[in-house]
């Protein structure tokens, strides 16, 4: 009797995971891998439409039918979204938990409530409204005319870019803060009380207690602020179009399998194209995660 | 035991009943196989791109028609211009469209090489659109609008509802009289008019620079078509090497781009499309660059300004070239895959009755394409003098290679006075000429 318990234990507990498993292979790899598959063909995303295989011929439209000057800045301002958005991101975050996670605050709750907010939001409310606000009737406009100074915003072939990451980064911070939290809460505090007793500033406290044990939180948020932003296109979208110098490889992907403006500035409906576009973006992805984990894991330690 | 059996049988149902619901959850649309077509209600999905008076038009026409046919409901689905393609295409793939606003379907030129077909082409080749060649309707309207902007191939996939006219300016009328200034009749008197206005501290000019086409497109090819008479000659010359972006003739059009840049009121490029009918019925400036279809928005901002709207002037007085061009506008097309192809027909029908049509096109304030319908617009009779042959504009002839690079063509974007980086017309016509040169190489 007891064995017959065991076996039909293992086998609930697969049942159990079934569902879980079955979304994750129908909604994520599944889609993957025709993506992969149909980067080698020439579907265009319409239904029941004919396609067929053509080797490589979108690989080698996306690297030799290009603009180099104006891919170069494609690609370099991807990285740029990367790199800047994880950093800042993450050093303020992390700043923000070890504020919040100081016995000084009080109603720690509530302001990490707020602090998330923008993550509920969702992409287009938040969007639209830095697009009110970065506008040229709107509040920061009149700000800057009292120094005497005027901008277009998201106009700015200049500006517009990092007015993007700003957006970003104030969208998401929230959640890596969460994530911090988190893992700071998790450290003991016994070895703070024990460092204060040996006479530690808050700075050793930090760089010796803090870190090394918060490593893991940081390598999954850095790892996750880096897959995020490297793929992200919604904001870009939604306040500038991918104008004024702001698009990135995420952003004319989308822009190749669904088009832009009725005019069609960009045609669209080439799937195919599209998927080869996502093929190299999953490389770059995955060359900047295999690098990072690699640097991470030599310097995590285990309590 | 015994508990705990039942309980790990119960959450083994409960996760089989979740996983098959969820299952079930997927697809919305039910699979009905009535073939009771009358009484059963029906809802039409019309997806349109947003301008305010087409919605204005569009509810007054699906209400008349849902008084006709009680039990066919119209809902209507608007997004901004740039998002318009993303929803026809995801609609279209799931099924969830019946009629769909299109623009007027341009084929590529044969002289073009390697480009990728328009999207209008490939729905109608897979079907999505539905053949109207045979559909008595389809005759109530201007035989030439239809073979110019519905057709492909000999049969007609969409009726023509509207044509536009964008290559002109609109301008303040009391502004202008309360310094004696007039239309212009040639370019230089156009320029004339905007610096004098500027030595007033009266701001030229405005149009909606943040979402780029307004002054990229719009106004770039109204300055381009006050030069070029004849655009599909040209462009066929650009692609045969006999004529370049930065030959002489050219030249004019980027010198023009870049005295028309250097007009826009200051922070242009900030200014979304959206409040530029608020802003140019507020007087922020005395001249709006912009298509036509901008006018009954503008009256409805400012009831009581007095504006017009002039072609832009070419070199000599009373040239051909400083007439209207433009382009017919909103098309609808048919779902060629619907299950509501009767009702998607009766509403076609509906709206090609010139009762019907007739307050849908005045409410549009565009040019009539209907045969025997005149528009009682005050706004385009007063085009009317200078719309007398209708032509296409520059941009529906317009083809460059595949991904040429962002100076390749007129971009007017990218000189210095409107935040670029490229300081003269001449240097902005030699990068032009050198981005279509390399994109032409890549496609030998």
């Amino acid at each position: 009797m007891h064995s017959t318990n065991t076996t039909f234990k293992k086998w609930a507990i697969y049942c159990g995971v079934l569902p879980a498993i079955l979304i994750y292979l129908i909604m994520n790899v599944g889609p993957s891998i025709a993506s992969f598959v149909f980067s080698f063909t020439d579907m265009s995303g319409l239904r029941g439409a004919s396609w067929k295989f053509i080797g490589l011929d979108n690989y080698k439209e996306y690297f030799f039918i290009q603009n180099y000057r104006d891919y170069i800045d494609v690609i370099k301002r991807t990285l740029v979204y990367a790199g800047v958005t994880t950093v800042v991101q993450n050093v303020i975050a992390l700043f923000v938990a070890v504020i919040l996670n100081s016995k000084f605050i009080k109603g720690r709750n509530l302001f990490r409530a707020i602090i998330f907010m923008p993550v509920v939001l969702g992409v287009v409310v938040t969007s639209l409204s830095w697009g009110l606000v970065f506008n040229t009737e709107g509040p920061i406009a009149k700000i800057l005319a009292i120094f005497g100074t005027s901008s277009n915003f998201f106009g700015d072939q200049k500006y517009a870019f990092m007015l993007i990451i700003f957006v970003q980064i104030w969208m998401y911070m929230g959640w890596s803060m969460v994530i911090f939290l988190a893992g700071l809460q998790s450290i003991p505090a016994d070895l703070y009380e024990a460092g204060e007793i040996d006479g530690t500033t808050w700075w050793q406290a930090f760089k010796n207690i803090t870190l090394p044990l918060l490593w893991p939180s940081v390598t999954v948020n850095v790892l996750m602020s880096i897959i995020g932003a490297l793929s992200s296109f919604q904001i870009i979208l939604l306040t500038t179009g991918g104008n004024f110098n702001t698009s990135t490889l995420g952003m004319n992907i989308y822009a190749q399998a669904f088009g832009i403006g009725k005019q069609a500035t960009v045609l669209g409906l080439r799937q195919g194209y599209a998927s080869a576009m996502s093929m190299v973006l999953f490389v770059i992805i995955l060359v900047f995660v295999l690098i990072f984990q690699y640097i991470m894991k030599k310097r995590e330690i285990e309590i | 035991m015994k508990k705990r059996n039942f309980k790990l049988l119960s959450m083994l149902v409960f996760t089989t009943l979740l996983a098959t619901s969820l299952v079930g959850c997927g697809s919305k649309s039910s699979t009905t196989v009535s073939t009771k077509t009358e009484d059963k209600p029906v809802t039409l999905q019309l997806l349109a791109w947003s301008n305010p008076a087409t919605t204005t038009a569009l509810k007054v026409l699906n209400d008349n028609f849902t008084k006709k046919y009680p039990n066919i409901k119209v809902e209507v689905t608007s997004v901004d211009s740039a998002t318009y393609p993303n929803l026809v295409q995801t609609r279209i793939a799931a099924g969830n469209a019946d009629i769909i606003a299109q623009q007027s379907f341009q084929p590529n030129p044969d002289f073009t090489k390697g480009l990728d077909k328009p999207p209008f082409q490939k729905y109608i080749e897979n079907g999505d659109f539905l053949d109207l060649t045979n559909e008595a309707f389809v005759k109530n309207y201007d035989p030439n609008a239809v073979k110019d902007s519905s057709t492909f191939n000999d049969k007609v996939y969409a009726l023509p509802m509207s044509r536009t006219s964008y290559n002109g300016v609109f301008y303040n009328k009391t502004i202008f009289e309360a310094n004696g200034l007039k239309v212009p009749q040639t370019w230089d008197e156009f320029m004339t008019i905007c610096t004098t206005l500027e030595a007033k501290k009266i701001p030229a000019l405005t149009a909606g620079g943040k979402d780029s086409w307004p002054i990229g497109a719009v106004a770039a090819n109204a300055v381009v078509s006050t030069v070029i008479s004849d655009p599909s000659a040209y462009v066929k010359g650009l692609w045969d090497g006999s004529k370049k972006l930065n030959d002489a003739e050219s030249q004019v059009i980027f010198d023009r781009l870049a005295q028309l840049a250097s007009h826009y009121e200051k922070g242009v490029m900030g200014v979304d499309y959206a409040s530029v009918p608020g802003r140019f019925a507020a007087e922020k400036a005395a001249m709006l660059t912009d298509g036509a279809w901008q006018a009954p928005q503008i009256a409805k901002a400012n009831p009581d300004l007095k504006f017009g709207y002039f072609p832009m002037p070419s070199t000599e007085k009373g040239s051909d070239l400083a007439q209207l061009k433009g382009k017919y506008d909103t098309l609808f097309a048919g779902s060629g895959k619907s299950k509501n192809k009767d009702a998607i027909l009766k509403w076609l029908a509906f709206t090609s009755e010139k009762d019907n049509y007739t307050p849908f096109i005045n409410t549009l304030a565009m040019e009539p394409t209907m045969t025997g319908v005149t528009s009682s617009d005050a706004f385009l009779k007063e085009l009317a003098p200078v719309s007398k042959d209708f032509q296409l504009q520059f941009e529906l002839v317009w083809r460059a290679p595949k991904a040429i690079g962002k100076f390749g063509g007129f971009q007017p974007t990218q000189l210095k006075v409107l935040g670029g980086t490229v300081a003269t017309a001449k240097e902005l016509a030699d990068l032009s000429q050198k981005d279509w040169d390399a994109a032409y190489r890549a496609i030998k």
